[in-house]
């Protein structure tokens, strides 16, 4: 894959990036970190992508790798470093970004990997290396935790 | 159920996220992609290596299922003997679907088909996984397998480039209980579809957005494959930002009835309620599996199944080695101060018998427990059949410093041999 090929295909996979490093961050710059970073290791190991019709799937399986490695460094997370020209960006619904960040990462990946980008639960087992039915699994688990970290009524936003 | 609605928590894209993405892309143009030597030279040994065996596979059986589970070439006699014929078929006006033959080892059930369309017109082709009223089946998808989200075009040309009329399939499933030694039924359903939704290739997307139903078409070895998709949203032009691509809402919430056919019926009749296709044919092909206790086999562990460490322990519940399949399942449980990150750091490769070559098996995880606390993984390693069950297994140990998660992308995380580690698992062969 040449550096256009490379440029045009992640380009186009921008917003999904950023909500999967957003709500797998504990914080702002942890996103941009992670997303950053897993640019730079797709590009320099694109040799471990098998069919590049899997790009996708593989970018953001290093994405969320990266967005493991930050949290493992810094399990705390870090404190806000955004300066004050910039703000840090609030989704419309908080309490959800939060009740999603809240949650461990194994029941929070597959939600916002099925559930927000519209993965197949084949393709979030293919991304997280997890058999299906732990996928499945999960997802299931994952909406029970949601749901009680958000109280019952907060299924239904 | 409701489906869960997640957009309320992100924010639009900011623009110091749009700033820093255009500058990340911008330096990889700039950057070196770099090859090591070892790694060309493995590729030019493979190279040549799979290209002698492949003749030799060839001569050796014409059977798809053997090329596909034994790529190098080298069927045991037990697999070859596994290998049955079927050649089941039926047509429906110009669409033909058959079923050629199976293989099923006692708990892996491997089956190939064709399908054809001897029509002018384009069509679309997927099939169901297998379904059965007398076993209990998991549909495990392989990566070889066609699921029903994706379709092969059949029979005429597509975007001005030809189009096979014939396609040969494959579809594995497993038995988790076996099926104690009977006879039994599988059923398999080929789809036909005429597109009536509009067919975008991956090659072409650049520049256009799609919100209305479409198949996006890519290729994948050699074969090009068709995904339906609600929305299509292809660059941040026209005022919309949004994703690459998006598979139907309603199209997912079909896909999880617990029986195959209902779930086939269910997806097949979404495709064409919701503006994908119109319906050309289905065919349902039943045949019998009749289990050849001659030739099928697996391996138990003997001996002990536990191993323990200062730091962790382990404790193996299967080490199946059959004529088509490779399992091993086992349970590392912290001990001590050890967390789950620690144990995150520890990975095994596998060899039967002593001066046998490493295993090519895939490792899933599954941790039980805060990544930051004592708790436990699941381990699942899924490798390649081998032409003769093992006596032993070996597991050698590494530790990588940053853990494997980061393995293949992290050039500082080289693996350090930790033989303190190594288990030994003592096998023996059942029918």
């Amino acid at each position: 894959m040449d550096a256009k090929e490379f440029t045009d295909r992640a380009r186009a996979m921008k917003p999904r990036l950023f909500r999967i490093a957003y709500l797998s961050s504990r914080c702002y710059q942890d996103c941009e970190d992670a997303v950053q970073e897993a640019l730079f290791k797709a590009w320099r190991h694109q040799g471990s992508l098998r069919e590049n019709r899997y790009f996708e799937t593989w970018l953001v399986r290093i994405l969320i790798n990266e967005c493991r490695l930050i949290h493992r460094k810094n399990p705390a997370g870090r404190a806000e470093a955004l300066p004050e020209d910039l703000p840090t960006p609030e989704p419309a619904d908080p309490a959800l970004r939060d009740a999603l960040r809240g949650l461990d990462e194994k029941y929070r990946a597959p939600l916002v990997l099925h559930h927000l980008e519209g993965y197949t639960v084949r393709e979030v087992a293919s991304i997280l290396k997890i058999p299906g039915t732990a996928a499945r699994w999960r997802l299931e688990q994952g909406r029970k935790k949601l749901a009680r970290a958000l109280g019952e009524e907060g299924m239904t936003r | 159920m409701k489906p869960l609605d997640l957009r309320g928590a992100c924010p639009e894209v900011p623009a110091r996220f749009e700033w820093m993405y255009e500058n990340a892309l911008s330096e990889v143009g700039k950057m070196q992609v770099p090859m090591r030597h070892k790694t060309y030279m493995a590729l030019v040994a493979t190279l040549i290596a799979a290209l002698l065996l492949a003749g030799l596979a060839y001569a050796a059986s014409q059977s798809r299922i053997l090329e596909r589970l034994f790529p190098s070439g080298q069927p045991s006699r037990a697999a070859e003997q596994l290998v049955k014929p079927v050649e089941t078929g039926k047509t429906d006006g110009p669409y033909s679907f058959s079923v050629d033959e199976y293989l099923f080892d006692g708990n892996e059930l491997y089956v190939e088909w064709t399908a054809k369309s001897e029509s002018g017109q384009l069509a679309f082709f997927s099939s169901s996984g297998l379904d059965s009223r007398a076993v209990n089946i998991e549909q495990h998808g392989g990566a070889a397998s066609l699921g029903l989200n994706e379709f092969v075009p059949l029979g005429d040309a597509m975007d001005r480039a030809a189009v096979s009329r014939e396609y040969h399939g494959h579809t594995a499933v497993t038995l988790p209980d076996g099926a104690g030694g009977k006879p039994f039924d599988v059923t398999i359903r080929g789809v036909f579809l005429k597109p009536v939704a509009p067919v975008v290739l991956e090659s072409a997307i650049r520049g256009k957005i799609s919100d209305r139903p479409i198949w996006l078409a890519y290729k994948g070895a050699g074969q090009t494959f068709l995904e339906p998709l609600s929305t299509l949203t292809l660059d941040g032009e026209g005022g919309r930002s949004g994703d690459s691509r998006e598979f139907d809402p309603a199209l997912e919430k079909l896909g999880c009835p617990p029986a195959e056919a209902e779930r086939t019926a269910a997806y097949v009749k979404g495709l064409t309620e919701f503006g994908y296709a119109k319906l050309l044919s289905e065919i349902d092909l039943t045949f019998t599996v009749s289990p050849d206790a001659a030739h099928i086999y697996t391996t138990e562990i003997e001996g002990p199944d536990t191993f323990n460490f200062d730091d962790f322990s382990i404790k193996f519940t299967r080490a199946e080695f059959s004529a088509a399949h490779t399992l091993v399942n086992a349970t590392v449980t912290t001990r001590g101060e050890t967390t789950i990150n620690d144990l995150e750091k520890l990975e095994y490769s596998l060899r039967a018998d002593e001066g046998a070559e490493d295993l090519r098996v895939g490792t899933c995880w599954g941790i039980q427990g805060s990544v930051d606390g004592p708790g436990s993984i699941d381990l699942t390693f899924l490798g390649d059949p081998l032409p003769e069950a093992p006596s032993c297994v070996l597991l050698e140990a590494y530790q990588y410093p940053n853990g494997i998660f980061d393995k293949a992308t992290d050039e500082q995380n080289t693996p350090v041999r930790a033989p303190e580690y190594d288990i030994t698992l003592k096998l023996k062969k059942v029918p």
